[in-house]
């Protein structure tokens, strides 16, 4: 592995010396050692012992520097996104009590926790050694639910994406994801890894500055979800210079077949590298990738796994399946898999992690080792982009007060308010789901119902509720 | 050409009320016209007046007075 031998990717960054390591849409270039500078200074002000940390994210230069500062000195943090709805973050910030929290302007703000909460038996040191930062899956519906990530988890992944997709220190990603986001993440742990560049970008591709920046900065590569995707296809964006692209990656769910295949012909022409990738946060970020020379043959395939991880299919009963064809619960092994789950501050105490990760996704191999996932174990589903899980996002409303029981698909929500009386305040709904949900309200259907659908064998008929909304 | 009024595609395309489109409505100002919507508005506007907007102008369709203003440039009434 290209890092194995110069120890964690955020340590001794001065080791790039003057190599750029960030630019900015002002203009500004951050040196490697000047960028060590910075996080050394920014050490001074955070704790002297091992206490939790909140870090609201933008992709500028005071939150990497204040992410690569918490890092070296050892102090787990939560990545949420700033400006993240007021109550939402309250509610965290009474789960987990952080000692700190550090604004996206760098300001760090010091709680005295320890005095506040000598009632519980919390204190810096019981804290897992390994614990480096917290991650949401969803983000969306204040679920306290965190992925717990280790220093180990960190380094292992983006060494992984170093390797499969041979990046060196003349690579210059633009950021189009959020930092906080595993996927936007993964990014900049693998560029700080091998001495590339990270262009910080908090603008939309469908902006002017971007391209702005874009153009002023020539990135060598650009990562999306399947938004991005569609909308760089309708914005036709193949029509103008992108010469200083080598490969593009796309990640964050199932790009549909007509883009992924219109995507594999554009960037082929130009020589571009295309890479679908897949992963999730519960795997730090990445646990397979499709190549560019697989993409338009096998447009539907996950691919194979990253180097150094490994998939394995189980039927219901956890018997291991090893025909190719055989469809089963696709589960991963490999050393980015997270410390668990963290629901409640006494999770940061005692870890279990799991031996491999059972992703949830129902998927079989081919001959060749390429992998397919063909559908979900759960109720989980991806709504431009936000992975929602049905039944949290039900029992979330419920537990409000709400008598619903939801449905979805792809980029699409039905919410079906059971009433006898048919007197709920469908338009308060709305705008309590409207202030609160991190996509747009267009994916939002409600409806009244006076009972719940059934099955015949008496299960909910979730799917009779996508069928009465078509 | 066309005569369907542009405050009318602007309604369609991002589920607001007629009375509630006018010419300083403007991107991101609102939570229905998020990058998701601006795409649903580009193809809405495109289908309307059967034209295809440069991405120079997909860009600069910020906001209703914006689009009248691109719109000329296609030889589209609106």
């Amino acid at each position: 592995m290209a890092t194995a031998n110069r120890g964690n990717f955020y340590e001794h960054l001065d080791r790039f010396g003057d190599q750029f390591a960030v630019l900015l849409s002002d203009g500004s270039i951050v040196s490697y050692s000047q960028l060590h500078n910075c996080v050394q200074e920014f050490r001074r002000r955070l704790p002297a012992t091992r206490v939790l940390g909140c870090l609201l994210c933008r992709n500028n230069l005071a939150v990497l520097v204040a992410y690569l500062a918490c890092l070296q000195s050892g102090l787990p943090v939560i990545l949420l996104p700033d400006g993240m709805y007021g109550q939402l973050l309250q509610k965290l910030l009474e789960v987990y009590r952080p000692s700190f929290l550090i604004k996206a302007d760098g300001t760090v703000e010091l709680y005295d926790r320890l005095v506040q909460n000598s009632d519980d038996n919390f204190s810096c040191g019981a804290m897992h050694a390994e614990l480096a930062i917290m991650l949401s899956t969803s983000g969306s519906t204040g679920s306290p639910k965190q992925v717990m990530l280790s220093y180990r988890n960190l380094q292992s992944n983006a060494g992984a994406i170093v390797e499969y997709l041979g990046l060196d220190a003349s690579e210059k990603a633009i950021t189009t994801l959020p930092f906080h986001y595993s996927y936007g993440l993964s990014v900049v742990n693998s560029h700080l890894s091998v001495g590339a560049t990270l262009i910080l970008n908090n603008d939309s591709v469908i902006s002017r500055a971007f391209w702005q920046l874009f153009d002023a900065t020539r990135p060598t590569s650009m990562a999306g979800v399947p938004h991005t995707y569609e909308m760089l296809q309708k914005l036709r964006f193949h029509q103008r210079d992108l010469g200083s692209l080598r490969y593009m990656t796309q990640a964050g769910g199932k790009l549909s077949a007509d883009v992924l295949t219109w995507f594999a012909k554009v960037l082929g022409q130009k020589q571009i590298r295309f890479f679908v990738m897949y992963g999730q946060t519960e795997a730090t970020a990445r646990m397979a990738y499709l190549g560019p020379g697989d993409v338009a043959a096998h447009a539907d395939s996950i691919g194979r796994p990253i180097p150094g991880g490994s998939f394995e299919l189980h039927d219901p009963d956890g018997k291991l399946l090893t025909e190719p064809g055989e469809r089963g619960e696709l589960i991963y092994r490999g050393a980015n898999v997270m410390l668990g789950y963290a629901r409640s501050r006494q999770d940061l105490l005692a870890l279990n992690p799991p031996e491999y990760l059972a992703t949830g996704d129902l998927a079989y191999a081919d001959n060749d080792g390429r992998f397919y996932v063909c559908g979900r174990k759960d109720r989980t589903i991806k709504v431009f982009g936000h992975r929602i899980d049905l039944d949290e996002f039900q029992g979330w409303l419920q537990t409000q007060g709400w008598p619903v029981i939801c449905a979805g698909e792809t980029d699409r929500v039905v919410i079906a308010v059971i009433q006898k009386e048919q007197n709920a305040d469908v338009q308060v709904l709305l705008k309590h789901l409207a202030d609160r949900l991190p996509f747009s309200m267009k994916a939002v259907s409600v409806i009244l119902l006076p009972e719940e659908p059934k099955t015949d064998n008496g299960k909910i008929a979730y799917g009779e509720l996508l069928r009465l909304v078509a | 050409m066309s005569s369907t009024s542009i405050y009318e595609v602007f309604a369609k395309a991002l589920a607001l009320p007629l009375s509630e489109v006018s010419d300083v409505l403007a991107y991101n100002t609102i939570s229905q016209w998020d990058s998701t919507a601006h795409l649903g508005l580009v193809a809405e506007i495109e289908e309307t007046y059967q034209i295809l907007l440069e991405m120079d102008d997909i860009l600069e369709l910020s906001s209703v007075a914006k689009a009248k203003e691109i719109l000329l440039r296609y030889d589209v009434t609106v």
